[in-house]
């Protein structure tokens, strides 16, 4: 299934060594869950990384499905 | 650490040692004991008995990072109840510095006329006369005063907006390049030194005090580890440096809870159009500086200069509540009118936030269309006019609501509710009504939880626990001068540790982390106890009933916690 992936922040920069932030398909095996994805793209699964996924922050068990978009953002603390 | 008295009624100054109940203390803890302590409760905010407390925090001045806050506390001419408002800049530092633990401005003077209250590097203290500055806005002011006086010197100021006694008033603090483009903004701390007849506070640069330190050599240590942690910190060391705090438009958005004309709605068509990102790339195709210096002591550096197309300047630093509220709750998606409506809020010595939202209250009423910029340009300059409609704006949103009888004012205690719509994150909904200083998000921000996956925003398990916790930890931040943005690392375990390190280090203590909440119930208990007495009840610790009743695309959601839920915060 594809899932489109959209990075903010600095998250392209720091963590994939793109420094054009840009929309991603990503191509991955039915059944595959949001942390999948966060292992396929290497972004570590910890508070300070969020994925938001239909207006929600994502859950690592939330299964994806094709065509599903999901937007990766650091957490942030306030401003 | 020395205490500056000024009587503007007999236009006297004392300095003296710092009562020994309130060495301990800085930043908001002293500001709100001292009021406490002093000020009337039933007293008339803009009358002689209020009293304008300025305070660096407890740990302003020491080489300890991001720590250059100065509170500034006053009976609030906005809420009615007790308020501190802190700024960045160069001033809680410097004080800091100087070892000048807080001045008092009490008093009011018998006629309409300014003064200038001067801080010379040896410790001097004079009142200066000032009515050739009246009316003057504050880059103005300030380049004039520079002049005067020292172009290296500090300055806090107010506008128009201050003298006019308005609402909305704030203090204008010079940043790191003496531009007054930091403010404490929040709760009219500008209209109560106006009423005092205080045009500007300049501060002399170069004194400098014996720094006090119980173990210098362990307060060393812990500042390096926090440093250190601070540098790399995804949200400190990697986010705002590079498109600072407006990088929370994106992630606020996509959660649905970035309140949009005039929180009509929870997401905003065009939002990637004043997002971190659009920011960021605007202002380094204009050859203007996306990673500025606006603090002293700052590491994190998420202040910008943002230029126009000729690549002129025009304001420093245009932030995310600012981005939300001028563009947000207006419908305004032009960065290059939002900018400006910075700087004319920064020049005319305004809150940024609480006039936003009185604009957007206004476009809602039908004053205006959504996103008429020209309508929002016209309004700001009624408030510098002094008119009878830029008086209600001046005096923030629920002024225009009564002025236009309008229904839909997102205010708590009079205060404007900051870039969180309540009804997309329901702890900042406990947060905004039980805050003793209105509807704040500084005071208890529960962002980060939700995007960490800690909390769900839309719930309400856990929304109360969590908002108490989140106000206890900002009492502690403010009293020791640490900037909020600077304090995510007090969050890691190594950060709090050295965080308290640096507090004992000072202090000659051995606080733990339980000492340090035991403090900040101190001061909300304080805050509270005022609040009380002034008249505030219950009824004010309540969001607008709209909040209640309209529900918030896109998940269509009211708020979910009872008056018995708010309750709940402070009464356990």
């Amino acid at each position: 299934m594809k899932i489109s992936v959209t990075f903010m922040g600095t998250i392209a920069r720091d963590l994939l060594g793109d420094h054009d932030p840009a929309n991603q398909v990503i191509d991955l095996p039915d059944g595959a869950t949001l942390k999948d994805l966060f292992t396929y793209l290497r972004i570590p699964e910890c508070r300070e990384y969020a994925a938001i996924v239909e207006k929600k922050v994502g859950k690592p068990e939330d299964p994806l499905s094709d065509g599903m978009a999901v937007t990766f953002f650091q957490t942030v603390y306030g401003g | 650490m020395e205490i500056i008295r000024v009587d503007m009624s007999k236009k006297e100054i004392k300095t003296g040692q710092m009562p020994p109940e309130y060495e301990e203390w800085g930043g908001r803890g002293l500001t709100s004991l001292m009021i406490h302590d002093e000020v009337n409760p039933a007293c008339d905010p803009l009358g002689p008995e209020n009293k304008l407390i300025i305070a660096p925090g407890f740990l302003s001045g020491t080489g300890f990072v991001n720590t250059s806050r100065v509170s500034i506390g006053a009976k609030s001419p906005l809420t009615g109840g007790i308020k501190e408002s802190n700024a960045g800049g160069t001033a809680g530092a410097l004080l800091g510095r100087m070892g000048i633990g807080c001045m008092v401005i009490e008093g009011s003077s018998k006629d309409d006329s300014l003064h200038l209250l001067k801080i010379s590097n040896t410790g001097g203290c004079e009142l200066i006369p000032a009515d050739e500055y009246k009316g003057m806005r504050t880059y103005r002011l300030v380049e004039s005063l520079h002049e005067t006086y020292g172009k290296k010197n500090t300055i806090l100021c107010i506008g128009p907006a201050g003298e006019f006694q308005l609402s909305s008033a704030s203090i204008q603090a010079t940043d790191m390049d003496g531009r007054p483009c930091r403010a404490a903004g929040r709760g009219g701390m500008g209209a109560v030194m106006g009423s005092k007849g205080i045009k500007a506070v300049i501060i002399e640069q170069g004194g400098k005090s014996k720094a006090e330190f119980a173990d210098p050599e362990a307060f060393k240590t812990a500042g390096k580890t926090y440093a250190n942690i601070t540098k790399e910190h995804p949200f400190t060391g990697k986010m705002l440096p590079a498109l600072g705090t407006a990088g929370l438009v994106g992630p606020v958005n996509s959660l649905g809870a970035f309140p949009t004309r005039n929180a009509t709605q929870g997401t905003m068509a065009g939002w990637e159009e004043i997002s971190g990102e659009s920011l960021a790339k605007m202002i380094s195709q204009r050859k203007g500086n996306p990673t500025h210096l606006g603090c002293s002591q700052c590491i994190v550096r998420c202040s910008n200069e943002f230029l126009d197309s000729e690549g002129q300047y025009v304001t420093s630093s245009l932030e995310y509540e600012t981005i939300w509220a001028m563009g947000g709750m207006t419908g305004i998606t032009d960065l290059d009118v939002i900018a400006n409506l910075d700087f004319l809020s920064d020049d005319i010595g305004l809150d940024t936030m609480n006039t936003g939202v009185a604009i957007g209250v206004a476009m809602d009423a039908g004053q205006a269309e959504f996103g008429d910029s020209q309508a929002a340009l016209e309004m700001m300059e009624e408030i510098a006019a002094g008119s009878e409609w830029g008086r209600a704006l001046g005096n923030g949103p629920d002024q225009v609501g009564k002025h236009l009888n309008h229904h839909r004012v997102p205010t708590v205690k009079g205060q404007s509710i900051a870039a969180y719509d309540p009804r997309g994150m329901q702890g900042n909904a406990v947060t905004y009504a039980t805050s003793t200083m209105g509807a704040d998000h500084t005071t208890g921000n529960l962002v980060g939880l939700y995007l960490g996956g800690v909390l769900d925003p839309l719930g309400t398990e856990g929304q109360v626990e969590a908002s108490r916790n989140a106000q206890m930890m900002m009492a502690m931040v403010d009293w020791t001068g640490l900037c909020l943005l600077a304090s995510a690392p007090v969050n890691t375990p190594d950060g709090k540790t050295a965080f308290i390190d640096a507090v004992n280090a000072k202090a000659g203590t051995k606080y733990t982390f339980e000492d340090l909440m035991a403090k900040s119930i101190q001061i909300l208990k304080a805050e509270r106890a005022f609040n009380r007495s002034a008249g505030l009840s219950k009824k004010d610790d309540r969001l607008p009933d709209f909040f209640y009743k309209e529900p918030l695309p896109p998940h269509n959601k009211v708020v979910l916690l009872s008056g018995e839920d708010m309750d709940r915060v402070f009464d356990s």
